[in-house]
């Protein structure tokens, strides 16, 4: 008995002395680890075009509107500024802008009218761009020269038909395809 | 005709007012005379996007405005893929190699795509381009490229 009190006594001395050592000793320190991070944000460039698609109705034997502008919003995040971004329609055959299969509609009775300016015949050859057709490119829809890094422009392409003489009455539509195309060099 | 007319509708609506908005990132690289570089294409649509992709060479004017033209017997390009199919919000990378013979290249990647189809009226077609300028040293090649053509040099 006098035994196990004496185990129980130096067991709780032991306890007590674990209480007491200080809990600065306790403490570990440890080096501040660097932790590096690298964030690459590579030059982009994105064009929207709304419509996806026009349908075109005769205003008169020889004329014909658009159903609706194509806005076109072209923006650019350039690693510096002073660059240049250019943004241009054409359609990819000067003699066949639309077709039904047996008759063409060239080029030169496809107009086009960027923001409510005058409109013009897509048969530009000499506007910058791209896979451009000389001879079936519309008026320049913007051109940035020197442009901020970043940047954001909107504009409106008004397509419109107008011919000589009557388009010939057709059973199956005229359908075609414009190329939006934008580059920046 | 009614049950047409409700069908018609929303395939005008999801096609006829879809929004093409697709990104090319990167925009503008340069290289050595040779180099291995790649640039992704960004479906920020919801509709599938087909795209191809085609080669040409370039010249540019004083304003630093493009002129393109058919791929120059110098340039030696190999384009891993000529076309890809995009899942809407999704992004695809095309990779090339190019080699250049002479002192430099310029030459242009132009991503094609459309979205929907028209059997009627004018179907929009997007096309963005990935500029490359080679030359012996990889380094202003750019800045070269503009100042040999009389272009302002930022």
């Amino acid at each position: 008995m006098k035994t196990l009190k004496k185990v129980g006594f130096v067991v709780a001395a032991l306890a007590l002395s674990l209480l007491s050592i200080p809990q600065s000793k306790a403490q570990t320190t440890s080096n501040a680890a660097a932790v590096s991070m690298t964030f690459a944000v590579n030059s982009s460039l994105t064009v929207a075009a709304t419509p996806g698609s026009i349908v075109f109705t005769s205003t008169a034997p020889n004329t014909a509107t658009a159903s609706s502008a194509i806005t076109v919003v072209t923006s650019w995040n350039l690693a510096t500024g002073g660059g240049n971004v250019f943004t241009v329609a054409y359609f990819a055959s000067i003699s066949a802008a639309l077709t039904n299969g047996i008759v063409n509609i060239p080029t030169s009775e496809v107009f086009a009218s960027i923001n409510g300016g005058s409109a013009a015949a897509c048969t530009l050859a000499n506007v910058n761009v791209a896979a451009a057709n000389p001879g079936a490119i519309c008026p320049q829809i913007f051109g940035g020269i020197g442009v901020a890094a970043q940047g954001t422009h909107s504009d409106t392409l008004l397509l419109s038909l107008t011919s000589a003489t009557a388009f010939p009455a057709s059973t199956s539509s005229y359908a075609g395809a414009i190329t939006i195309s934008a580059q920046a060099t | 005709m009614k049950r047409a007319s409700s069908l018609l509708l929303p395939q005008l609506l999801f096609f006829g007012l879809a929004v093409s908005a697709q990104t090319i990132s990167p925009m503008i690289v340069e290289c050595g005379k040779k180099c291995r570089g790649e640039f992704s294409i960004t479906n920020n649509g919801l509709t599938p996007l087909a795209v191809t992709v085609e080669a040409r060479s370039f010249s540019l004017d004083t304003l630093g405005r493009a002129t393109n033209r058919p791929l120059d017997p110098a340039v030696d390009l190999k384009l891993e893929e000529g076309s890809a199919r995009i899942s809407p919000k999704g992004t695809h990378t095309f990779a090339y190699q190019l080699k250049c013979a002479d002192p430099s290249c310029s030459v242009v990647l132009l991503s094609s795509m459309v979205v929907g189809h028209t059997a009627e009226g004018i179907l929009v077609r997007v096309q963005l381009a990935h500029t490359i300028y080679a030359c012996e040293k990889q380094k202003d090649c750019r800045k070269k490229v503009r100042a040999a053509a009389g272009g302002k040099v930022e």
